[in-house]
């Protein structure tokens, strides 16, 4: 059963499709990841999961129940943090916590704000005034912010936005903490670095479409690699493996780099045959990469 | 929804810009105490030049129940100015401000959240007014004392017993109270619009100003319409100390303005309760 159910998802700006038709689901206990270049419809479908949009169709479904006919019961289980951390500047993180608090159906114990305080690691500093603090300490409220329901699901939009290195890390290991604890998490990130270390599934949309999604071993995994080979002098290939069983698998060459999408029980075989026909093999590099996967297919997308 | 409206007095209390409606009125209304404590006399000895030929005035006319009067005549244009000053911001703060998305993904609808801020600019409106009684009735007795009032009007003259003045001034605070009531839901209205602090207060004076100029022009045209603009009925609670006390247009002013009143709600809480927040 899964947490998060999203159907046929669409939203129109005007003449803008910023959603179209979008599903997905997400399952208990990951951290799922949602990727696309800027103006894909990450934000909208992270605002239209929270009902801070409204879809022009389709159905979303937390927990097996609809968000539209249990919106209240919902929404008590999800913490999220969209876009940046945005608090009352005049107010203390204290206070604001203490304020947003009282938002959440479930009462709230002043022992648990201390304690996020301390989680997020701003004791010491919660009697400030939030308009002294940093872009760092206001993602740390903003996490802090996150967890005051005591949230089974977490949203998380682009939160490592403007963070430094020593701040994307500990983000990244709030995050697994928060898997670790039985959490759900949704995020978005543009560093794809981020969600390939930490995302169990993903989603790749661009034009409100998905263009892909599974999970990180399907999308990531040994199977279906693409397979790059530099090779010593720039030779044409596509003859060598014309009417071979390696003609659909060879995807190009540029220069001196030979493409192939292959499993990587195959690489053995294809060096074997490539040397067979007196090509000289410099290196073979296999590992398939977010970076290569979301790039291709995000260009293939706009094409 | 109690706790709600707690918390959005919370915010009004928390925000520095609430005191300075009330910083306002203070400052405003202590410097027409102090001029008419130092000059108050020649000022209405001007005034009333024009009836000696017709009466005989003796005894105290400058009196804290005149005072109290002249005050309110004197805050019709700053009173609105200082509501929308808050009511205008309340939901456009909160769009420019970032925070409307965080409240709006929380359990309590929309419509929940729209009331009780609502709720908080009345009881935030009505505190002004309150203030404002205080500042200027209670605090003209103490200065200038009780006694028997003269009310200049259009009409003519109007003399009050002082026996007979608190009660209208009662009345008078609760009429102004639902005309701010009205200029707080325009300006409630447009913030649910607006995605900054500045339209909503720039409008609502706008408005405040074109339908005042509208309802002064001695044209034609204007003349069907002027029963029906807001800032026509504004000066009713002029109305209260009229001899005998004219309840029936009272009332049908007050209407008008329970209508306005309303009608700007259901305006606003239509859009917020549907629109896409994107700020």
């Amino acid at each position: 059963m899964s947490i998060l159910s999203v159907k046929n998802l669409s939203k129109t700006y005007q003449q803008f499709k910023a959603l179209d038709n979008l599903s997905f689901d997400v399952q208990p206990g990951q951290i799922y990841g949602l990727l696309g270049p800027n103006g894909a419809g990450k934000s909208t479908t992270m605002r239209c999961l929270l009902t801070l949009i409204k879809p022009d169709a389709g159905d979303i479904s937390y927990f097996s129940k609809k968000l539209n006919e249990h919106r209240r019961e919902i929404l008590n289980k999800v913490g999220y943090l969209i876009e940046k951390p945005d608090f009352y500047n005049y107010l203390s993180a204290y206070n604001n916590l203490k304020l947003l608090s009282k938002y959440s159906t479930n009462k709230i114990e002043d022992k648990t704000i201390h304690s996020l305080i301390e989680k997020v690691g701003l004791k010491g500093r919660e009697n400030d005034a939030v308009k002294k603090y940093s872009h760092g300490m206001k993602q740390r409220l903003g996490l802090a912010q996150v967890l005051l329901n005591n949230p089974d699901l977490i949203i998380l939009d682009e939160p490592n936005t403007g963070l430094d290195p020593q701040g994307i890390v500990e983000l990244r290991n709030f995050i697994f903490d928060l898997k670790n604890e039985g959490k759900t998490v949704i995020l978005s990130s543009h560093i794809l670095n981020e969600i390939e270390q930490l995302a169990d599934s993903m989603i790749i949309i661009n034009k409100g479409k998905s263009i892909i999604q599974g999970t990180k071993e399907e999308l990531l995994g040994e199977n279906n690699l693409h397979v790059k080979i530099e090779v010593e002098h720039s030779t044409p290939i596509e003859k060598i493996v014309q009417n071979t069983h390696w003609q659909n698998k060879y995807k190009g060459t540029n220069d001196t780099t030979v493409s192939f999408d292959i499993e990587k029980k195959e690489i053995p075989h294809l060096v074997s045959f490539l040397s067979d026909n007196e090509i000289g093999i410099v290196a073979v590099s296999y590992r398939k990469k977010l970076e290569e996967l979301y790039m291709s297919l995000t260009q293939i997308s706009n094409a | 929804m109690l706790k709600l409206i707690g918390v959005e007095l919370y915010k009004i209390y928390t925000k520095p810009r609430s005191y300075l409606g009330l910083l306002a009125i203070t400052i405003i209304v202590c410097l027409i105490h102090i001029a008419m404590y130092s000059g108050g006399q020649e000022y209405l000895d001007f005034i009333f030049a024009t009836f000696k030929d017709s009466f005989d005035v003796s005894g105290k006319i400058l009196t804290g129940n005149l005072i109290a009067f002249i005050i309110l005549q004197m805050l019709v244009v700053q009173m609105p100015l200082l509501v929308a000053f808050v009511t205008g911001d309340i939901i456009s703060g909160e769009a420019s401000g970032g925070t409307l998305r965080i409240l709006a993904g929380k359990p309590y609808s929309r419509s929940h959240i729209f009331f009780s801020k609502f709720i908080a600019c009345a009881i935030y409106t009505f505190v002004l007014v309150v203030w404002l009684g205080i500042l200027a009735v209670v605090l003209g007795h103490l200065l200038f004392g009780s006694g028997d009032m003269m009310v200049l009007k259009t009409e003519g003259l109007v003399v009050l017993r002082d026996g007979d003045i608190l009660w209208r001034y009662g009345y008078a605070f609760i009429i102004a109270f639902f005309i701010l009531l009205l200029i707080a839901s325009l300006a409630f209205c447009i913030s649910s619009f607006a995605e900054n602090s500045i339209t909503p207060i720039v409008i609502t004076m706008g408005l405040i100003i074109i339908s005042t100029v509208i309802g002064t022009l001695e044209v034609p045209l204007f003349e069907y319409i002027k029963p029906i603009l807001f800032t026509t009925h504004m000066i009713i609670w002029r109305n209260m100390f009229d001899k005998p006390v004219p309840w029936n247009d009272i009332l049908l002013s007050m209407s008008i303005v329970f209508s306005y009143t309303c009608l700007f709600t259901g305006i606003a809480w239509f859009h917020f309760t549907r629109k896409d927040i994107l700020t």
